[in-house]
């Protein structure tokens, strides 16, 4: 296994400790969030560790080039990558079409008092909204130059 | 586009797991292929017709191809 991933495991803990330290050295609004981070990162770095330290042992290593041929394989399996493209598609295309009904949805919301700040909320999704359409047509465009 | 993966395969007494790793692909992809759901690339289609030592044109058999030599003998 690659050292790489102890390193990464070791920055995790690193990170964990970091956010931890902020969240009991400091008296802010934020120490919930980073109580949060810290738990997250800390855990990732253990799992990390253990996964790292489990594959590296001698009776696992036939097991673990086994495991990267078989996942290599999957990765760049042709059928899997069309099938990975054509759902990112729908994926892509049910993300515009949910995006466009909640700004309706917020809208109306905003207009009934139902909620406050809904015009906050419309701004944003209509940015995000312009945003994919956008970003979608400048990576298609820059593909197509490819060819 | 019919083929004759599963014949060939099953010459060399091999299953779809044993030929998926032999042509770096998913059993998946081998299934789909020999039930005809799915058409290989010809980057694919040369590696496994490499790996039967044969040519394209004898594993892969393009229908319209077929009816168009037809018409023509016709």
């Amino acid at each position: 296994m690659k050292k790489s991933y102890l390193i990464e495991s070791i920055m995790f803990l690193a990170g964990g400790v970091i956010f931890m330290a902020a969240a009991l050295l400091t008296d802010t609004v934020l120490d919930s969030l980073f109580v949060g981070f810290a738990s997250g990162a800390v855990c990732a770095g253990i799992a990390n560790f253990c996964r790292y330290f489990y594959w590296k042992a001698p009776r696992n290593a036939e097991r673990y080039r086994e495991r990267l041929e078989a996942e290599k394989i999957e990765m760049h399996d042709e059928l899997k990558v069309k099938l990975r493209d054509r759902s990112g598609r729908y994926a892509y295309a049910l993300g515009l079409g949910a995006v466009s009904v909640s700004i309706v949805i917020f809208s109306i919301l905003g207009q009934m008092e139902v909620i406050g700040n809904s015009r906050l909320i419309v701004l944003y999704l209509g940015g995000y909204l312009v945003f994919q359409i956008v970003v979608g047509h400048v990576i298609y465009r820059h593909m197509l130059k490819k060819y | 586009m019919k083929n004759r993966v599963e014949e060939l395969r099953k010459e060399l007494g091999m299953n779809q797991e044993e030929f998926a790793k032999a042509i770096r692909v998913s059993r998946q992809t081998v299934s789909s292929i020999e039930n005809g759901k799915y058409n290989p690339s010809l980057d694919l289609a040369f590696v496994i017709a490499d790996f039967f030592g044969k040519t394209i044109e004898e594993i892969f058999i393009h229908e319209r191809s077929i009816e168009n030599e037809k018409e023509l003998s016709d």
